[in-house]
């Protein structure tokens, strides 16, 4: 499915930059026709922004387009798909060069795609952005935390920890719900990633270990309607601070 | 039992009163307020007792720098104060930080700015878009109340456009970007 899901995006990705130049510029009205298929909240305001891109010299037009057309085709959910094109607008708005960001937007896409939980990495982009972080580091923030996202990921499948579609039931002990799989996926990453951005080290995974047990904590007793106390009590089981030591080494090499 | 907006009503005051003087005397803020907590006497008179105990003397920039800090001071102590005595935090409806939260999820941003033009809170709540604060009798208290869900917030000031990530009502930060991020949990209530 995943590998099905990453052919389709290069398909379509190869398809949208290779079809425009046959068939014409790009011009705010392939725009507009395309924004009318995102489910945006603010579409004015990313018709606006980039009717300022398509103003400004070296403005990548046509890989733009594509990127939207990528955001259309790909399966994901809506509020993905919004604050990665809402990511795009907040490029342009805050004079980024689109071309260095490009990039990073489409690897949100395809993490999409994989079905991963992208909204936080997204936000981390947009506070580097607020922060005026060179593009390069906002980039290799992204690409960062998005490695950390698989490695937990598959930690929690190695320690038999899944998802299952919201509302369908299963028997399996470690069978959550998407939101609450994702939920604290999403948390055990990105604790991991501030430990580190930190200046903290993989080889104190006792301390890693007790930042996540803390956070989760925390978010289960009533921050956090998707992490309940049985769930973080059945990942602190599964887990380990060696497991922790391991996903954190992986991601910084 | 004193409720949470008449502490801020009783805090708000006495840094107004002190910013209207100059900023003269505000080191031993904490220790005055923690001393009126454990008097329990009317919100008024509490009011009214704080005026009195926090008298004008002399003014002057160190002064108004050192009320900066003085005044997050006394923020965290009473928060700490009020968590250790599970006076109003105890509501379980309350965030962790519980001072500045509110049990209808309107989080509170407060920040002593005396000096600024024009304060912001960004965080994740708004897309890392600022949010500006006000500051409507230009006591150099600056405040914006947010309404939450229940979650897990990183938000930080922008004074004068200048990054300030470490909120000392936070109950936590983290580093990122080279920068301190400030973190508030904020309670659904049902403690689920």
């Amino acid at each position: 499915m995943n590998a099905m899901a990453r052919i389709l995006v290069t398909l379509l990705l190869l398809v949208g930059l290779t079809a425009t130049p046959l068939f014409g510029q790009v011009d705010l009205s392939t725009y507009e026709q395309l924004l009318v298929l995102l489910p945006l909240t603010e579409p004015d305001r990313a018709l606006a922004a980039l009717e300022t891109g398509l103003s400004q010299p070296g403005f990548p037009a046509t890989q733009v387009k594509s990127l939207i057309e990528l955001l259309i085709a790909t399966p994901g959910p809506n509020e993905s798909k919004n604050e990665i094109l809402f990511l795009l607008v907040r490029t342009i708005e805050s004079g980024y060069s689109v071309t260095d960001l490009l990039p990073a937007e489409q690897m949100l896409t395809e993490a999409m795609a994989e079905g991963l939980p992208i909204d936080g990495i997204v936000l981390e982009a947009l506070k580097g952005i607020a922060q005026r972080r060179s593009a390069i580091v906002i980039e290799q923030g992204i690409d960062h935390r998005l490695s950390l996202l698989r490695g937990v990921r598959d930690l929690l499948f190695q320690k038999s920890l899944f998802s299952t579609p919201e509302g369908q039931s299963s028997s399996a002990a470690g069978a959550l719900p998407e939101s609450r799989f994702n939920a604290l996926l999403t948390n055990v990453a990105d604790t991991i990633s501030d430990f580190l951005e930190g200046g903290g080290s993989p080889f104190d995974s006792t301390v890693l270990y007790a930042q996540v047990e803390d956070r989760l904590t925390k978010l289960s007793q009533g921050a956090s309607p998707s992490i309940p106390a049985s769930d973080v009590d059945l990942v602190l089981e599964r887990i380990g601070p060696d497991d922790l030591k391991r996903v954190a080494l992986e991601a910084v090499s | 039992m004193m409720k949470n907006h008449d502490l801020e009503d009783v805090l708000r005051d006495a840094l107004r009163h002190e910013v209207a003087q100059e900023l003269p005397q505000i080191g031993a803020l904490e220790e005055r307020v923690v001393e009126m907590l454990g008097d329990r006497s009317p919100r008024r008179g509490l009011i009214d007792h704080m005026r009195q105990m926090i008298a004008p003397t002399r003014g002057g920039r160190l002064g108004q720098m050192v009320v900066v800090g003085a005044t997050a001071a006394a923020f965290l102590m009473v928060g700490l104060f009020l968590s250790d005595r599970g006076l109003p935090l105890a509501d379980p409806s309350v965030g962790a930080s519980g001072l500045a939260t509110r049990s209808n999820q309107e989080v509170l941003f407060v920040v002593p700015a005396p000096e600024a033009v024009s304060v912001a809170v960004v965080g994740d709540f708004s897309n890392w878009e600022a949010v500006p604060l006000a500051d409507d009798n230009s006591d150099g208290i600056w405040t914006a109340s947010i309404p939450l869900s229940p979650g897990r917030y990183e938000y930080a000031f922008l004074i004068d456009g200048l990054w300030r990530g470490q909120d000392l009502l936070a109950d936590e930060h983290v580093e990122n970007y080279g920068q301190f991020t400030s973190v508030r949990y904020v309670s659904g209530g049902d403690g689920a």
